[in-house]
C-alpha cells in the first residue's frame, strides 16, 4: 500500500522521539547493525508493519501493563509479541547501561575537581 | 462509525494511554489531514507568501500538530464542539503562520544588515555603534507601537497588522470573539482593526520598517 508522504514524516519523527515504539527500534537496528528486512524477519512482520510499530507508543518496560502492552502492539502490527518483548527489554536495558557509565564518569570527574580543590585549599594553608 | 465517533474513540484511547491508538490515528489523520492542509493552506499562502510557501513547510507543520496531539491529547477538549480535524489544522496553521512570520522578520533584518553595508561600500564611514544603531531599527518598531497603545491587546493588533496577518479569525482569537457569529467577528475585527490603522498611520513617520 502506497502512504501519504506525511506518514513516513510521522514515522521519521517516531524513531528520535523516546514517547514512540520507534526510538527503540531504531536504537536496537542502530546497535545491532541490523536493517529493516532483517529486523521484520526477527519479529515475524512484514517490513511494512516496521511503520505501525514504530508509531505505538512506548511501553514502559517496569509497568505491570508491559505484557498485555506488547501483545496489543503485537496483535495490531501482526508480529511476534515474545520477540518484540524482547527487543524492547534489550533495548531499555542497553539504554540504561549507556546511560549509567557517563552519569558515573561525571559523577568521578565532579569528586576529582572536588579533590583537586581540596588540595589547593589545604596547599594555601 | 461516523469518522467523528472514530476520532472520539481514538481520543479516549490516547487519554487512556492505549499503545496503539497514536499509530492508528496517525495512518488516519496522514491522508485526511495533509489533503485538506495542501488545499486550503497552499492556495492562500501562495497569494501571500509566493516565495515561501513550500510543501516542505507545510508537511512540517502538520507533522508538528500530529504529533504534539499524540502527545498531550489533553490539550484538545472533545466537548467543546470543535472536531479533532479542524483543531489539528488549526494547530498546523498556527505553526505555519509563526514559521512565515519568522522568516519575515529574518528577511527584515537581513535586510536592514544589507543597507548597513551598501552605506559602507558608498562611501559612509560607518562605526561599529553605527552598525548597532542600525540593527536597532527592529525593536524601534515595538517601541513605537508600546508609545502608542497602553493596551497589550491593542499592542498585538498592531503587530499583526504590521506583519501583514489578514486573517480575520487570528485577529478575533486575540479579542477573544471567537463564541461571536463570523459576521459579528468581521465586523468587531474590521471596527478594531481601523481604528489601530488610523493611530498607525498618525505616527507613520515614526516607525521605520
Amino acid at each position: 500500500m502506497t502512504r501519504h508522504p506525511l506518514f513516513h514524516r510521522l514515522v521519521e519523527r517516531a524513531r528520535s522521539d523516546p514517547f514512540f515504539l520507534g526510538r527503540a527500534l531504531a536504537e536496537y537496528q542502530q546497535s545491532n547493525g541490523v536493517d529493516d528486512d532483517a529486523l521484520a524477519e526477527l519479529l515475524d512482520c512484514k517490513t511494512e508493519a516496521l511503520a505501525r510499530l514504530a508509531l505505538c507508543r512506548m511501553p514502559r518496560s517496569d509497568a505491570p501493563s508491559f505484557q498485555q502492552d506488547v501483545r496489543q502492539i503485537s496483535e495490531y502490527a501482526s508480529c511476534s509479541p515474545d520477540q518484540l518483548a524482547q527487543i524492547l527489554r534489550r533495548t531499555v536495558a542497553l539504554l540504561s547501561l549507556q546511560r549509567t557509565p557517563t552519569a558515573d564518569a561525571n559523577q568521578n570527574m565532579l569528586l576529582a575537581a572536588r579533590d583537586r580543590k581540596g588540595e589547593r585549599k589545604r596547599d594555601a594553608e | 462509525m461516523t469518522l467523528d465517533a472514530w476520532y472520539r474513540n481514538i481520543h479516549e484511547r490516547l487519554l487512556s494511554g492505549d499503545p496503539v491508538a497514536s499509530s492508528k490515528l496517525a495512518e488516519k489523520l496522514a491522508e485526511k489531514l495533509a489533503n485538506a492542509v495542501f488545499g486550503r493552506l497552499i492556495r492562500k499562502l501562495r497569494q501571500r507568501f509566493p516565495q515561501l510557501a513550500s510543501s516542505e513547510m507545510i508537511d512540517e507543520a502538520c507533522a508538528d500538530a500530529v504529533m504534539s496531539y499524540i502527545k498531550r491529547p489533553e490539550q484538545f477538549d472533545c466537548d467543546r464542539g470543535k472536531s479533532l480535524f479542524n483543531y489539528l489544522l488549526m494547530s498546523a496553521d498556527g505553526d505555519l503562520r509563526n514559521a512565515l512570520a519568522k522568516a519575515k522578520r529574518r528577511r527584515a533584518k537581513e535586510n536592514v544588515m544589507a543597507g548597513v553595508e551598501l552605506e559602507s561600500v558608498a562611501g559612509n564611514e560607518e562605526s561599529e555603534a553605527g552598525c548597532l544603531d542600525a540593527e536597532s531599527n527592529l525593536p524601534s518598531v515595538q517601541i513605537v507601537i508600546e508609545r502608542l497603545f497602553d493596551d497589550p491587546t491593542d499592542q498585538r493588533l498592531a503587530e499583526m497588522i504590521l506583519d501583514g496577518e489578514r486573517l480575520t479569525t487570528a485577529f478575533a482569537a486575540v479579542l477573544g470573539l471567537e463564541r461571536l457569529p463570523v459576521k459579528d467577528q468581521r465586523k468587531q475585527v474590521k471596527r478594531h482593526k481601523d481604528r489601530i490603522k488610523k493611530k498607525l498611520s498618525r505616527s507613520r513617520g515614526e516607525i521605520r520598517d
